[in-house]
């Protein structure tokens, strides 16, 4: 399986609507993959929140309302996770369609943050969290006082992370927050959203769409091979089991893709990590496998996951600096990867490298995919 | 409130009948914790559309069995404390549950909470089934659902109490009497009734000496609209849940169950 091209808009506030981001992408994926709409064979939509931010359902039959072609369109919602599950899902429906188109789209910015907390939390467990006000911060932030308390993990350790990620999106044209300056004094004296977490260990809520197109074929020379992608949804509610904070639905996906592609962290040379907030870039490559549990912090501290460490992680600025539209940003990190890969990132370029590892969740933890690309020489 | 499987210990939430991963019957048991002991805790200063009224708290919490959930409140909690269910030890009471999926184990809480107070009482149960015919859609969440009433006979059924129904057809009867101790030696017991009734009729509902009033608010009616409110009730003065309703103010002694500011406020997202 071959990605045969990609496309991201400017994350951000955006003037465009969801239609119009939609069709930026579809239109940029399609040129840069040299394909004609008629091309594709199917279509997989990914997107969370359309029926609340737009009062638009059945978003599938909007993209031929698009593209002018009829086709299988395969909708998918999986809250955050939405866009690396539907890449799965895609890959998956290869042997069936091919090529296949895969976009996410989100609009964010028209609504109140009340109203958009709300929409956002819809994606937990309506009765044992949404009624208990676990706004998705609030989420976070149980899961990082635990986490942190059990592991002697440091404030300032989740401020390196968010500096490090606003460093690499700064430089990145399609990051939310492109072209800003942040310091550590700006996160460190950020407003406390939900204890401990702070305003600059959240993402923010942006406008945005990412298209990608897969083939079986490889179409030209710059194609990025997609060793293996797999996804798996757990038990909605976050709490309930007797050790919450025990992650190995993130294992158990990250062991099977990784048996898949036939490699091991250590051969990963770039890193995409969901961080919706800033504990998860901790937590995810401890249970990915990348380091031991508890022993994240330390590779933090040393700077192995700057864009010249040891095991570059969001090296285009992450959720947190990409800014986060819930049923695009796991495409957009795919995107991202295929850039590295290719050569084609930018100033946020890190050199030669041929294993690339995203990781993508929805709620905390729930709807989780991971997915290997490797540069094909 | 939850179940676990007593074979694979898989935990749910909802309402399953059967665990399928083990795909055997009778391996769920059904669980009704009542001491909860904090783990962590997150202060939430930001405002959204249904939680509107902040600071507010959310409690990382396991209860007595070693589960872990979640609750909100507006009141400080140091990690390490113990928050338990207390019984009924006042002249007048309102107990409310949320239902979280499990609708016969929310009404089994409500009623450990007077449990002791049945104790010393025969109890007259009556069901107004005429609640329970069918509406026209515009008024459906005022019926008073026929689930509920099967899971609170089926409670009574389960406390090994005699009982008696004056009509086997029980779909046909307006009154069921239910009598949870009807022999000799009880007869000195206090007597009360226990009148079962929808929210969206609790206007038309007098005071009764002697009448514990079990109130279903799964769905609640305001403005023409039908919310899903998923509470319980359970009060001996029927005025102190009319007044909680218009305006939330009850002394916290009487209020039992739950924290009567988190309700109220969560009320508030029905006007």
């Amino acid at each position: 399986m071959y990605i045969n091209g990609s496309y991201q808009t400017k994350f951000g506030v955006s003037d465009k609507d969801f239609d119009e981001l939609a069709y930026e992408a579809i239109e940029g994926c399609l040129n840069d993959a040299g394909y004609e709409a008629k091309d594709m064979e199917a279509f997989v939509l990914s997107n969370n929140l359309n029926y609340f931010t737009e009062s638009q359902s059945h978003t599938a039959a909007i993209i031929p309302s698009l593209t002018g072609i009829d086709a299988p369109v395969f909708n998918n919602e999986a809250a955050c996770g939405a866009a690396g599950v539907a890449f799965t899902k895609a890959c998956k429906l290869l042997d069936k369609f091919d090529p296949i188109m895969i976009i996410g789209v989100e609009k964010m910015s028209a609504p109140s943050t009340s109203d958009m907390l709300y929409f956002v939390a819809t994606d937990s467990d309506r009765e044992l969290e949404q009624r208990e006000g676990l706004i998705f911060p609030a989420a976070g932030a149980l899961v990082a006082d635990m986490y942190m308390k059990r592991h002697n993990i440091h404030i300032s350790d989740l401020s390196l992370i968010s500096l490090k990620n606003h460093e690499n999106g700064k430089i990145n044209p399609y990051a939310h927050f492109y072209g800003k300056e942040v310091t550590l004094d700006m996160i460190n004296e950020s407003p406390v959203i939900c204890s401990p977490l702070r305003l600059f260990d959240c993402s923010a809520n942006s406008d945005g769409a990412a298209a990608i197109i897969i083939s079986s074929k490889r179409k030209k020379r710059d194609d990025v091979r997609i060793k293996a992608t797999h996804a798996m949804s757990f038990d909605l509610a976050t709490f309930g089991p007797k050790d919450p904070i025990d992650f190995t639905s993130i294992t158990k996906v990250s062991k099977k893709v990784f048996k898949e592609a036939g490699c091991k962290p250590e051969d990963i040379d770039l890193a995409e990590i969901h961080d919706g907030f800033s504990i998860m870039e901790i937590i995810v490559p401890e249970y990915a496998g990348f380091y031991e549990v508890g022993r994240s912090k330390y590779a933090i501290r040393k700077g192995e996951n700057k864009r010249d460490g040891k095991l570059p992680i969001n090296t285009t600025g992450g959720l947190k600096a990409c800014g986060h539209p819930l049923g695009a940003s796991g495409l957009r990190q795919i995107h991202d990867l295929r850039r590295q890969l290719i050569g084609k990132a930018g100033e946020n370029q890190i050199g030669n490298i041929q294993k690339a590892f995203a990781f993508n969740f929805g709620s905390i933890f729930k709807s989780i995919s991971a997915t290997i690309l490797e540069k094909d020489v | 409130m939850y179940k676990v499987c007593k074979k694979c210990k898989k935990l749910y939430w909802r309402n399953v009948t059967k665990c399928l991963k083990c795909n055997q019957e009778g391996t769920l048991d059904l669980i009704i914790p009542q001491r909860f002991k904090v783990l962590a805790s997150t202060t939430v200063n930001i405002p959204s559309k249904e939680h509107q009224k902040v600071p507010y708290n959310i409690l990382a919490q396991k209860d007595e069995y070693g589960n872990t959930s979640i609750r909100k409140t507006f009141k400080y909690y140091k990690t390490g404390a113990v928050i338990k269910d207390k019984q009924v030890n006042t002249n007048d009471y309102l107990i409310c549950t949320k239902v979280r999926y499990i609708e016969n184990a929310a009404i089994e809480r409500l009623f450990t909470f007077i449990e002791e107070l049945l104790k010393y009482s025969r109890l007259f149960i009556d069901i107004n089934l005429s609640d329970c015919k069918p509406k026209p859609d515009f008024e459906a969440g005022k019926m008073l659902s026929k689930k509920t009433i099967e899971h609170l006979l089926s409670l009574l059924r389960k406390s090994k109490t005699k009982y008696g129904i004056l009509d086997n057809d029980y779909s046909q009867i307006i009154k069921i009497k239910y009598n949870l101790a009807p022999d000799n030696k009880n007869k000195d017991k206090k007597c009360r009734h226990l009148k079962v009734i929808s929210i969206n009729s609790i206007n038309s509902i007098k005071q009764d000496t002697n009448t514990i009033y079990f109130i279903d608010a799964k769905y609640m009616i305001k403005n023409s609209h039908i919310y899903k409110a998923n509470l319980l009730f359970l009060t001996n003065n029927i005025k102190l849940l009319k007044d909680f309703f218009s305006s939330g103010k009850i002394d916290d002694n009487l209020f039992y169950g739950e924290e009567a500011e988190i309700i109220y406020e969560e009320l508030k997202n029905y006007e």
